[in-house]
């Protein structure tokens, strides 16, 4: 871990641990083949208002973050991410590298955490900003240091 | 977390006039190259200021660049208008071209240079409408609109201050978390955005 990883880490459990047991629904476990059509299903239940998201693969029984985005529509944003996932092509081959086995296959249980705007309540660092933009780039920069090496995002990390 | 204190608080901080302008607030400018395109000066003080902080922490291995924040008012009273960065290392994690040479590039000078695409070049372009590569950008008719009451002559409406800090490996930003220069610069974005939500010139927390 690197510039107060551990702590960094506690502040994410912190603000996601009370909102995991309600909003995370199962993409993918381990082994399937991605489809982006089962998106549609599996998210059947998210409503389509600003949110914020948190993908997580489930590696060894933790939950890592690996990626973090925001959208007003997040089934039809998560069915376009799925369906680059499984071409791989671009910026999404550091994604297919990172989170499918070379015959394509899940290499973890794949996790989404999907917060509307309406219920975050408090942002993931003390004393900032609430908006979905302003905890977005917290849970990235934090998340790339709790988790070095893991992330999938660009933006707002150390080179 | 009251960013202005946080700004102060940063070892080896400067803060210098950002422009060359008179009494009158009338920035100077000049013409460059054989487009003769009409540039704002930039302050000396503040040239030199950003010499002797990317010559000094070059010679430091853990320097990682510098923070900028653009703005009205003194130490009392600073108002933020605009934060940014300069990082050492560029895409490939060479020595950025931002920072390379910096006695002598004032064509990128740290983000503050004389070309297109960089503050003073883009800037001046929204102000004296010359032709370029890409036409004024929209982010610096918005500069130019807060930052002038007048564009011929380019008359400020208030002094313009440029606030400089070193970003070092063990550098604390504002949540009190080690963190690296790019996560520093949008958690001062975001405060800021709190501080001077009617002024700040950043938008979307970039």
């Amino acid at each position: 871990m690197s510039r107060d990883g551990a702590r960094k880490r506690a502040l994410l459990s912190a603000w996601w641990e009370e909102l995991l047991p309600l909003r995370t629904y199962s993409l993918f476990s381990r082994g399937e083949i991605p489809d982006p059509d089962t998106v549609l299903v599996r998210l059947a239940t998210v409503p389509d208002v600003l949110s914020i998201y948190v993908l997580f693969a489930r590696d060894q029984g933790e939950l890592i973050p690996v990626y973090v985005g925001k959208s007003n529509g997040p089934k039809g944003r998560w069915q376009a991410h799925i369906s680059a996932l499984v071409e791989g092509v671009g910026g999404y081959a550091k994604w297919r590298a990172q989170l499918l086995e070379s015959d394509g296959r899940a290499a973890h249980d794949l996790v989404l955490l999907v917060v509307q705007e309406d219920a975050i309540t408090r942002p993931p660092k003390a004393g900032f900003p609430c908006t979905v933009g302003a905890v977005e780039y917290q849970l990235v920069g934090l998340a790339a240091d709790a988790f070095p090496g893991r992330l999938l995002n660009d933006e707002g990390q150390g080179r | 977390m009251n960013v202005v204190d946080w700004l102060w608080s940063v070892p080896g901080h400067r803060f210098v006039p950002l422009f060359d302008a008179d009494s009158a607030l009338v920035v100077r400018t000049f013409e460059s190259g054989a487009e003769k395109r009409r540039l704002l000066c930039r302050a000396e003080e503040m040239e030199d200021a950003v010499v002797e902080m990317v010559e000094s922490g070059l010679a430091e291995e853990a320097w990682e660049g510098l923070l900028y924040v653009m703005g009205w008012g003194g130490t009392s009273n600073f108002q933020p208008l605009y934060v940014g960065k300069a990082e050492r290392r560029g895409k490939k994690g060479e020595l950025s071209a931002n920072l390379a040479r910096i006695r002598t590039n004032r064509h990128m000078f740290a983000r503050w240079g004389n070309g297109l695409a960089y503050h003073i070049g883009d800037l001046s372009q929204a102000l004296f409408e010359f032709e370029g590569y890409q036409k004024p950008q929209p982010k610096y008719r918005r500069w130019a609109a807060r930052l002038f009451e007048s564009h011929n002559p380019p008359r400020l409406k208030e002094v313009v201050v440029l606030y400089l800090a070193p970003w070092r490996a063990d550098s604390i930003g504002p949540s009190g978390l080690s963190v690296s220069l790019p996560e520093a610069e949008k958690e001062v974005i975001a405060l800021a955005s709190t501080h001077s939500p009617t002024t700040l010139l950043n938008s979307d927390g970039r």
